[in-house]
């Protein structure tokens, strides 16, 4: 009955003599393999068994029938998600009769999920594995050395990201000393170099960061760091690595386990340099306030001055606040120019200290003819008692100084001293 | 040399920068002030040295038989040629 039924179903003649098995399963095979040529077709995945041969076997299943598939080496290396029981896939190839086991099986060329990209499931299923082991926790993020001196980075030569950070660089921090590591960041098989650039870099003495980057691409351009061989890479980095790949939206499994995440290249090299421009700015502030300190001490000297007797007072202080101003003048051009940011506040300031140092300063009383007599050690003389005649004195006029002897030290004025 | 001088001692003598410019504010002598603030100065402009000096060094890593080498970067036709 099953030999009539098939002899109407593929319409054969009627024959007086029975086929042998190999024949009739030769004409099976040409019929099914001739008609199922290329063909899609969509199931479950169960029964996945992945040979150590590198091929792969499987059945696509539905609710009333099987169909056993075999995915090889060479078409299953273009999969880039893992094939798991239970997935919904397209298969697409063509029919095999296997003439020794009866059977039939699909020899497939490619697979498709269904529902949802092969890029992003391969994305989820890799993203999952890392997680499950710990390489994803925020708690394993090391932190990122805040001005570090020497970095590595892992891009290759020929792409702009490269003369992206470079410039970068250059222009926020000049004092780095950069190594790189050349690998190709797109290809097949490119992840095993980026693997082996990043594990190579480690190898440098000093290195305290390493960048990890790409210029924007398209899911296929940046794929490679979506793969294991580069997370396995950047999480067992010993040295912290930022990771800047392709523009903000991209996100890849390296940006993921790497210990931080910049949107871009330019980026990845402006976080490096953050802590020099945050000491940079702290350098500036409290040099102004440094300046700004001494002035304010040398007002409130000024007003100390003024409520004394101004005679005594200005001999007193006359040698500190010359030096002061004498250490202002020699800094203050050098200060202002090394400044980075706008000073014509404190330079306003400045200008009315000078002013103020001039106004205590001796110049106004020698202008009313008194001279202020020196000593050898720089000290003043105050005091006749304190020289003896033969000793070289200076005397200070309005303008220029005298170098002169003593005669004669007579005690006293006989006038009350004030 | 810039080189040599390590970005903790940068950071120490931007810390003792910051300690001399809050002593500065306390009550203080003249001469006390005068010489805090010539300390101030030098700190101020050795810390400029370290962050201005401009030692922007670049290297590529090469492999060799027993590991690996770094070579200076003349300019970018060496880092084209690094890739081989």
């Amino acid at each position: 009955m099953q030999y009539g039924k098939m002899n109407t179903a593929l319409n054969l003649k009627t024959q007086a003599t029975p086929l042998t098995v190999s024949q009739l399963t030769a004409r099976i095979r040409s019929v099914l393999e001739e008609t199922f040529l290329d063909v899609a077709v969509v199931g479950e995945v169960s029964n996945f068994k992945p040979h150590s041969s590198g091929h792969w076997y499987f059945s696509l299943k539905d609710l009333n029938a099987t169909l056993p598939c075999a995915c090889f080496r060479k078409a299953n290396s273009a999969v880039r998600f893992d094939l798991q029981d239970g997935l919904k896939v397209v298969a697409r190839g063509r029919l095999e009769v296997y003439p020794p086991k009866g059977g039939y099986q699909l020899i497939v060329t490619s697979l498709e999920p269904v529902g949802i990209g092969q890029w992003q499931l391969a994305f989820d299923q890799l993203k999952e594995r890392l997680d499950r082991e710990g390489l994803l926790d925020v708690a394993r993020k090391r932190s990122i050395p805040l001005m570090p001196r020497k970095i590595g980075i892992v891009t290759s030569p020929t792409a702009a990201a490269l003369q992206d950070i470079l410039t970068a660089l250059r222009r926020r921090n000049p004092n780095i000393h950069v190594v790189i590591a050349p690998t190709r960041v797109q290809g097949d098989g490119v992840e095993h170099e980026i693997a082996q650039a990043i594990r190579d870099i480690q190898k440098v003495p000093d290195i305290e960061v390493i960048i990890v980057a790409r210029g924007g691409g398209s899911i296929e351009d940046l794929w490679c760091f979506n793969t294991e061989a580069v997370a396995r890479a950047v999480s067992t980095s010993i040295i912290p690595v930022i990771s800047g790949i392709g523009h903000e939206t991209d996100i890849t499994i390296c940006d993921l386990v790497a210990d931080l995440r910049a949107p871009t290249p330019t980026a990845a090299a402006e976080l490096v340099c953050r802590g020099h421009a945050e000491l940079t700015q702290r350098w500036t502030s409290l040099s102004r306030l440094l300046l700004l300190k001494i002035e304010q001490r040398l007002m409130q000297a000024h007003r100390q001055l003024e409520r004394l007797n101004p005679r005594h007072a200005l001999a007193r202080q006359h040698d500190k606040l010359k030096k002061m101003r004498m250490i202002l003048e020699a800094h203050r051009e050098h200060m202002l120019r090394s400044m980075s940011f706008k000073l014509s506040d404190s330079t306003h300031r400045l200008k009315n200290l000078e002013n103020k140092l001039q106004a205590i300063g001796p110049m106004r009383t020698l202008g009313r003819g008194y001279a202020i007599i020196r000593l050898a050690d720089g000290g003043v003389l105050r005091d006749a008692a304190n020289v003896k005649p033969g000793d070289q004195v200076e005397a200070w006029l309005q303008k220029g100084k005298l170098k002169l002897r003593v005669e004669e030290c007579v005690g006293d004025w006989g006038l009350e001293e004030d | 040399m810039a080189e040599a001088v390590k970005s903790t001692d940068f950071e120490t003598k931007l810390s003792d920068l910051e300690t001399i410019v809050s002593q500065l504010e306390g009550e203080l002598k003249l001469e006390e002030a005068l010489s805090l603030f010539e300390k101030g100065l030098l700190l101020s402009q050795e810390c400029e040295l370290f962050l201005k000096s401009a030692e922007h060094k670049i290297e590529v890593l090469r492999k060799t038989a027993t590991g690996v080498q770094t070579e200076p970067l003349e300019d970018n036709d060496d880092l084209f040629a690094a890739l081989g």
